[in-house]
């Protein structure tokens, strides 16, 4: 029996898996990150025919990643009346200009989903404009507007932190 | 003169810095292997559909397609699937490339054919290149060394094969970069998957159609020839393919034995 098609995606899940489990975090899947990462997975490799010959498989499975994580925060969400959406906690390394980085970080948080998503690919997963419209699936158009909505709104919500050279 | 939104983006990237994601356990890949082995080997779809007449044509050409895929499994059990293929594309291997191919045309697989490559020798190739070149201590310094057209690849060749198991000829290729220049490997047949150091590595066991594509510049040059068992690995920027070596176990001890 041939068993080379799982023992390929292996090699995949292997390539993949820090830049899945990191968008999922970012994205907001808290405590379901595993679970959103495994899920995302499994799908992609179910949908492995539907895919268009030449397509690039990240920016694919990072959509799936991003579905994933917004079923979980929905379900979540049921379970727990409104959750936050919690961005991973910082490196502990930070020190003395942790604490304006942490209030900047509550203001990434509390950005409306559709803002914070945007942000969040743009600037924490570092996805250009193409790549954050496919992840997200909306026009490019719509990051565009909802990037330039979002920095507007946390520039004008408290001063930015103080940045030293 | 900075500009607000300058600040702005020095937090976010500072954020971004900041933000610590574990990368997954070992678990995530056991635990997504648990769970397609038990799947079906996904088959490719055909495109959207947009009317009933589209839907019927559809159905009509999937009732074909199905029977090539069994007519070609009959008649080569060692085919790749189409998602097997369409997986292998996303991988690749550090310059190398691995598209699906029909199978490939009969006829010996020769190693040291040389494909327009010319003949130096090994000091004359280090110098012509810009990554440092490794020679296996398993099988020793090579008979003959061979440079590409462009000078992006190296050949080393042991014409009388592996010295621990001779044989037919055993050749060595070593490309740097993964950009400028690609070997593709055009397949027909299943591939094994391995380690050579901790890096994945490619084992594909019979022979199948190789080409050496230079896509530098204006320059587009092809080499093709039929290729025999091959090892495909990579050592830090250097891609490395070791072919005529009989079995996996042993490409992979030569393998690491670069140095």
């Amino acid at each position: 029996m041939r068993g080379g098609d799982p023992a390929a995606y292996a090699v995949l899940v292997r390539r993949y898996g820090g830049i899945a489990r990191r968008t999922a975090a970012v994205l907001g899947a808290g405590a379901d990150t595993d679970d959103v990462v495994q899920e995302a997975f499994v799908k992609a490799y179910r949908a492995l025919g539907t895919f268009r010959d030449g397509a690039p498989f990240r920016p694919w499975l990072l959509r799936i990643v991003a579905n994933e994580t917004r079923n979980a925060r929905r379900s979540a969400g049921r379970r727990f009346a409104r959750e936050a959406a919690q961005l991973p906690p910082l490196a502990a390394t930070i020190e003395d200009r942790h604490a304006d980085l942490e209030l900047f970080r509550a203001q990434v948080e509390a950005l409306p989903e559709h803002q914070r998503l945007v942000i969040a690919c743009r600037f924490l997963l570092d996805l250009d404009e193409t790549q954050t419209a496919q992840v997200l699936g909306i026009s490019r158009g719509t990051v565009k507007s909802r990037t330039y909505r979002a920095l507007a709104r946390l520039r004008d919500s408290v001063p930015a932190p103080e940045v030293t050279s | 003169m900075t500009r607000p939104d300058d600040d702005m983006l020095t937090s976010l990237a500072r954020l971004a810095g900041a933000v610590r994601v574990d990368p997954p356990t070992d678990d995530l890949i056991t635990d997504v292997r648990a769970r397609i082995d038990r799947l079906p080997v996904p088959v490719p779809r055909s495109g959207p559909r947009k009317s009933l007449n589209a839907l019927l044509d559809s159905l009509r050409r999937h009732r074909r397609a199905a029977t090539a895929v069994a007519v070609a499994l009959l008649l080569t059990l060692v085919a790749v699937s189409p998602a097997g293929a369409q997986i292998a594309q996303w991988l690749g291997i550090g310059a190398v490339q691995i598209v699906p191919a029909p199978a490939p045309p009969a006829g010996p697989a020769d190693p040291a054919a040389a494909d327009g490559f010319t003949a130096v020798d090994l000091a004359q190739a280090r110098a012509q290149t810009t990554f440092p070149l490794v020679v296996p201590a398993e099988i020793g310094p090579p008979s003959e060394v061979l440079l590409s057209p462009g000078g992006t690849v190296v050949s080393m060749v042991w014409p009388t094969g592996d010295p621990a198991a001779p044989g037919p000829p055993v050749r060595l290729d070593q490309v740097a970069g993964q950009v400028d220049y690609t070997v593709v490997k055009r397949y027909g047949e299943d591939i094994d998957f391995t380690r050579v150091d901790g890096a994945d590595a490619f084992w594909l066991r019979v022979p199948h159609p190789l080409v050496y594509t230079d896509v530098t510049g204006a320059g587009h040059t092809e080499r093709s020839r039929v290729a025999g068992p091959t090892l495909i690995w990579t050592d830090g920027p250097v891609t490395l393919r070791l072919e005529g070596v009989a079995t996996k176990d042993r490409a992979v001890q030569i393998a690491r034995s670069v140095g």
